[in-house]
């Protein structure tokens, strides 16, 4: 009797140590791993009047007009995009995410801390693109904006859409 | 001769408990005084591993209002703008696997809160061996024409 209590014991250990590893294979396995660190940015000024623009115009600020300050505590990625796909007020404009004006449809271009015509990045709706790659921790940095006013205007109601700037832990 | 019985049938159930790997991997950081009055999001990347369809992930993205008002929070599933080298964008699908248990928490003066993000990959779906997708948070009381976003990279590699 004892032998045979012995034998179903030995058995049920066995089961346990090695059926257990083919139940972990496919429930317990996933791993999830964070890298401990702090994403901050912040920008001073927030807004900017182009004023009143004459069709096909390209007004610009400085390229280190809008300021952002950097407190993550690793390098990023900042991109830069507008958060619509169109220019809001009145006869609303197509935003081109070419940059291409035309009739209603207007661009932006983007430009950091540099000189206008080089290094611009397009402000984008889709896919937006890098415009601080690899931005060194807590290392503030700046940019401008130049719009690409429509080839047409259709009504002289003001237009306004958002750029927003996106930080993430650099890849 | 009862007691070894009951010792073997202990030492495997301790060497079955054994097969059972941790999951999440988790390295606590203080925030240092100076990020007291800003907003900001830890942590900034998130890596899961050995994934699979019908598998669940889940960690949590924390957030800190700086303000010295309360404001108002989006947490929301975003495409990733660019990805890591090697990573391939998530599937289109991926967008409805993701579940975020506050998109919009309302924090107080300088609170700072976690918000649980899961990742529930269907037994049916297909995905790249490695996949990116960011969780976006946003300061919704926002209001100048141009805003701030913070982001947090979550990257997928799928089991082979």
């Amino acid at each position: 009797m004892r032998k045979a209590i012995l034998s179903i014991a030995l058995a049920l250990m066995l089961l346990f140590v090695f059926a257990v590893p083919i139940f972990a294979a496919t429930s317990a396995d996933v791993t999830v791993t964070a890298t401990p660190a702090f994403i901050s940015i912040s920008v001073l000024p927030i807004d900017y009047d182009f004023g009143t623009v004459a069709e096909s115009a390209t007004p610009e600020t400085t390229t280190s007009y809008f300021t952002i300050t950097n407190s993550s505590s690793v390098v990023t990625d900042n991109t830069v995009g507008v958060t619509t796909s169109a220019w809001s007020g009145g006869i609303g404009w197509t935003h081109s995410d070419t940059c291409t004006p035309g009739t209603d449809t207007a661009g932006l271009k983007a430009n950091k801390g540099g000189t206008w015509g080089t290094g611009d990045v397009i402000v984008k709706f889709n896919s937006p693109n890098i415009l601080a790659d690899d931005q060194a921790i807590t290392t503030n940095w700046s940019f401008g904006l130049k719009l690409y006013a429509p080839t047409v205007f259709n009504d002289g109601v003001e237009k306004s859409i958002i750029v927003r700037i996106t930080a993430t832990q650099a890849a | 001769m009862n007691k070894i019985i009951i010792l073997l049938i202990v030492v495997g159930l301790l060497l079955g408990g054994c097969g059972q790997p941790s999951s999440t991997v988790v390295q606590p950081l203080e925030p240092p005084p100076e990020l007291y009055d800003k907003i900001w999001i830890s942590p900034g990347k998130v890596e899961v591993g050995n994934f699979y369809p019908g598998a669940r992930a889940e960690y949590p993205v924390t957030i800190h209002n700086g303000n010295d008002e309360p404001a108002e929070f989006s947490v929301t599933y975003r495409v990733a703008d660019n990805t890591a080298e090697g990573y391939d964008q998530a599937p289109a699908a991926a967008q409805a696997w993701v579940i975020i248990e506050d998109p919009a928490p309302v924090l107080e003066a300088f609170e700072t809160r976690e918000v649980l993000i899961a990742v529930v990959m269907p037994e049916d779906a297909e995905a790249p061996p490695k996949w990116e997708f960011w969780i976006a948070v946003n300061d919704v009381t926002q209001t100048g024409m141009v805003q701030t976003e913070l982001a947090c990279r979550w990257l997928v590699a799928m089991s082979e």
